[in-house]
C-alpha cells in the first residue's frame, strides 16, 4: 500500500517570516505608500461642493484630502508596530485637531459636519470583503510570498 | 444586482411594517419617502428631511479580478442612513434589518454630536462573474 507523509518543519522560522512580512507591509506598503495615495491623489475623491482651503486653493471634484497635510501627517507619525507572544499589531490614530480642539478625522472619513461627502481613507484596509481585491491586500499577498520564498532559498 | 434591485430590496426591507423610513418635504409642501439615489445629483438643498433618510450611491465600486475567460467582479454598494430627528430610534432597527438581510455587509456607525447627525454607512459586497467575451 502506498503511503505518504507530509510535515512542516521550522514553524518558528515560518512564523517569524510571516510577522516580518506583515511588518514590512505595514511600514512600506501602508504607512509610506498607501496613506500617500489616499491623501495626495488629486483624482481620488468625488465631492459635492466647491471648497476654499486653508492653503488658499479652491478645489472642486474630484480632489485630494491633503490641504496643509496636518491630517495626513498625524496618521503617518502615529504609526506603531508591536510584536508580542501572540503575534503582531500595527496601529494608526489620525489625531489632528480642528480650530475647536476636536479631532476631525472621522468627519472627513464619514462625511460629517461641514464635510458633505465621505472620504473613507481607511476602507481599503478595513473592509474584509474587498481587502484582497485592492492594492493593500495584493501587496500583503506579495510580501508573504516574498518572505516565505526567502526561507526556501536559505 | 443593479441599482434598481438594490433600491427596491432596501426600500422593501425598511418600509415594511412598521415603516422606518422618514420623509422629504419638498418646497411645495409635498411629502415623499426619504430615499434618494445619489449619483449625477445629490439630494437638493431645499428639500427638508424628517426622520430616517436613506441614500444609495448610484454606481457601485467595481473591483475586478481576472480569471480564465471570466472576470470575478466584486461590486460594492454604499448605503447611508442618517437619523435627522435626534430622539428617533429608527436607525437602530434599520441597522438590525440590514444586518439580517445583508450579513456580509460592513457597518460604519457614527453617534450624533453637536455638529453631526447620527448615521451609519453600510458597504454591501455583491460578487458576480462576468464573461470576458460574448457567447458565440
Amino acid at each position: 500500500m502506498p503511503a505518504v507523509n507530509a510535515v512542516i518543519i521550522g514553524q518558528e522560522l515560518i512564523e517569524k517570516a510571516l510577522i516580518d512580512a506583515f511588518e514590512t507591509w505595514t511600514e512600506e506598503d501602508i504607512n509610506d505608500a498607501h496613506w500617500d495615495d489616499q491623501f495626495r491623489n488629486m483624482g481620488k475623491w468625488p465631492y459635492d461642493n466647491e471648497t476654499r482651503r486653508k492653503n488658499g486653493e479652491v478645489v472642486t471634484s474630484p480632489r485630494d484630502i491633503y490641504d496643509l497635510g496636518e491630517l495626513h501627517e498625524s496618521g503617518v507619525k502615529s504609526y506603531r508596530f508591536e510584536r508580542s507572544s501572540n503575534g503582531a499589531e500595527a496601529n494608526w490614530h489620525w489625531d489632528a485637531k480642528n480650530s475647536s480642539g476636536q479631532e476631525y478625522a472621522w468627519y472627513v472619513h464619514e462625511g460629517e459636519g461641514t464635510n458633505v461627502t465621505a472620504r473613507p481613507f481607511t476602507d481599503d484596509i478595513s473592509i474584509p470583503s474587498s481587502f484582497f481585491f485592492k492594492a493593500p491586500g495584493k501587496a500583503l499577498k506579495l510580501r508573504v510570498t516574498q518572505f516565505l520564498d526567502r526561507l526556501n532559498a536559505s | 444586482m443593479d441599482i434598481s434591485q438594490v433600491r427596491e430590496a432596501i426600500v422593501t426591507l425598511l418600509g415594511d411594517s412598521p415603516n422606518l423610513l422618514g420623509k422629504y418635504i419638498l418646497p411645495n409642501a409635498v411629502e415623499i419617502p426619504a430615499v434618494y439615489v445619489v449619483g449625477q445629483k445629490s439630494v437638493p438643498n431645499e428639500w427638508q428631511v424628517k426622520g430616517l433618510e436613506l441614500t444609495i450611491r448610484q454606481y457601485p465600486e467595481v473591483l475586478p479580478n481576472a480569471g480564465v475567460g471570466v472576470a470575478v467582479v466584486l461590486q460594492q454598494w454604499e448605503v447611508v442612513l442618517v437619523q435627522y430627528n435626534p430622539d428617533g430610534k429608527e436607525i437602530a432597527d434599520a441597522m438590525d434589518r440590514m444586518a439580517r438581510r445583508f450579513p456580509d455587509a460592513t457597518f460604519r456607525y457614527t453617534p450624533g454630536d453637536d455638529i453631526a447627525y447620527e448615521r451609519c454607512r453600510i458597504i454591501i459586497p455583491d460578487m458576480t462573474i462576468r464573461r470576458l467575451y460574448a457567447e458565440p
